[in-house]
């Protein structure tokens, strides 16, 4: 009998918890750690993941669309580690199309209801993704500046009056700015290059305040 | 109440016997072959071994982390909106149950003429929302700016506000007066024209309605 038991005890059980190999404690990169709490919450977030090329558009941590990226440019100094931002606008900010409805006439309400019955639909105005800009600045906080763009840029000499406009314009609107303009900029600029119909795509998806978590 | 000897007795029952005989035999037996097995293939079971062990180093990394972003997902049935693409997906975990064209919010705005400070932006809230209730033959009450936008007077009676058949068979509430709902405009499915709900054919609707419960998770990006 006892060799029984001895067998059992040898090939038939096994060894307690207790002496079994420790688990190693794990640590989740920091990204991770400071995905979690945005995750948790109900609002839509952005993640710019640089080493990948990628911006993800998520809610509860699930990937809802990636926006790829053809060119990633710092301006300034980059971020050196994972950072949480909120949006706080979008330049241009594009307004919504106003609806301007009929007078209300002044008549009875037996006139109202005659001409209820021979109204017709009004053609629908409305903002489509197409109707967004393919260039244009998102500001983070007042910390980060992402500008984005388009990677097929028209050509110059397509409209480049206009352009030669523009560019007066933003050169003389920020005279005070110039002494900055040489030196380092203070807040850093991220530049990221895509497809046109993406670059779209991104200004329709953002809104403020969404939170972006930016990876380096 | 059992004897003093009883367990001595369960042991020499001839069935307990030839069990634990049978044991006695069959375990050195079994222990040998699998010890032959290792050594006669050293090189395989040591492959084998790495094997294990760099899948748990692989997986002991992500898998807490996974695990937790998982935790976040929604269980069961729920709907993604798409405003951009006016698109209405049904999903479970990672699968599409089914997908529909749908039509949201257009954007506009609109000044309300009796109140310069007052006005009203029709756009489909975006975010991560619940199915609150699932209504069928829905009544529309209609706000001041249906009346404003066809030029017509706000009634102060609340009757005159009642309109049936425009929202469809079905009607599933997210919240805030916005629902997902059927219309009379199919031809304008698949664009942006709504004054914030979300429009859907008949038969995608009538699918909504019978398959995603109360309660399920709805995003809209």
């Amino acid at each position: 009998m006892s060799v029984l038991w001895v067998g059992l005890c040898l090939f038939g059980l096994e060894p307690p918890r207790s002496l079994a190999a420790p688990t190693p404690k794990v640590t989740p990169p920091p990204s991770v750690t400071m995905e979690l709490p945005i995750a948790k919450t109900k609002s839509l977030y952005m993640i710019i993941d640089i080493p990948r090329k990628l911006g993800i558009l998520k809610a509860r941590g699930m990937t809802l669309r990636t926006f790829p990226f053809h060119d990633i440019a710092w301006i300034g100094n980059s971020i050196p580690q994972p950072s949480s931002f909120s949006l706080a606008t979008k330049d241009p900010m594009i307004s919504p199309l106003t609806l301007s409805p009929p007078p209300i006439p002044e008549k009875t309400a037996e006139a109202t209801r005659e001409e209820d019955q021979s109204s017709q639909v009004s053609a629908p105005k409305a903002q489509t993704v197409e109707d967004m800009p393919l260039r244009y600045e998102l500001v983070l906080d007042d910390r980060m500046m992402v500008i984005i763009q388009t990677h097929h840029l028209p050509s110059f000499w397509d409209n480049a009056f206009q352009q030669m406009a523009n560019w007066t314009g933003r050169v003389t609107a920020n005279v005070s700015t110039w002494k900055e303009a040489f030196g380092q900029p203070s807040q850093p600029y991220l530049v990221l290059s895509m497809e046109p119909k993406d670059a779209q795509a991104l200004y329709w998806a953002v809104l403020p305040p969404m939170p972006w978590l930016v990876l380096p | 109440m059992p004897s003093p000897n009883s367990r001595h007795s369960i042991f020499q029952a001839p069935f307990v016997k030839a069990l634990l005989w049978l044991m006695l035999i069959t375990l050195p037996v079994i222990t040998t072959a699998s010890l032959a097995t290792s050594l006669t293939s050293p090189k395989k079971h040591l492959q084998k071994n790495d094997a294990a062990i760099s899948t748990a180093k692989v997986s002991a990394r992500p898998f807490p982390i996974r695990t937790s972003m998982q935790g976040l997902a929604p269980k069961g049935m729920y709907v993604v909106v798409d405003t951009a693409q006016n698109r209405l997906e049904v999903r479970e975990g990672e699968t599409i149950i089914h997908t529909a064209v749908a039509s949201t919010g257009s954007g506009a705005s609109l000044q309300d003429p009796r109140d310069p400070n007052k006005g009203w932006v029709f756009e489909t809230p975006r975010g991560v929302y619940t199915i609150l209730n699932k209504i069928k033959n829905p009544v529309w009450v209609k706000p001041d700016w249906a009346f404003i936008e066809e030029g017509e007077s706000v009634p102060t009676k609340p009757k005159d506000r009642l309109e049936t058949g425009v929202l469809g068979d079905y009607a599933l509430g997210f919240g805030n007066g916005y629902f997902i709902h059927g219309t009379l405009y199919t031809r304008l499915l698949g664009t942006n024209v709504t004054h914030g709900c979300i429009r859907l054919g008949d038969t995608d609707l009538e699918y909504l309605y019978r398959h995603v419960p109360t309660g399920s998770t709805l995003i809209i990006y």
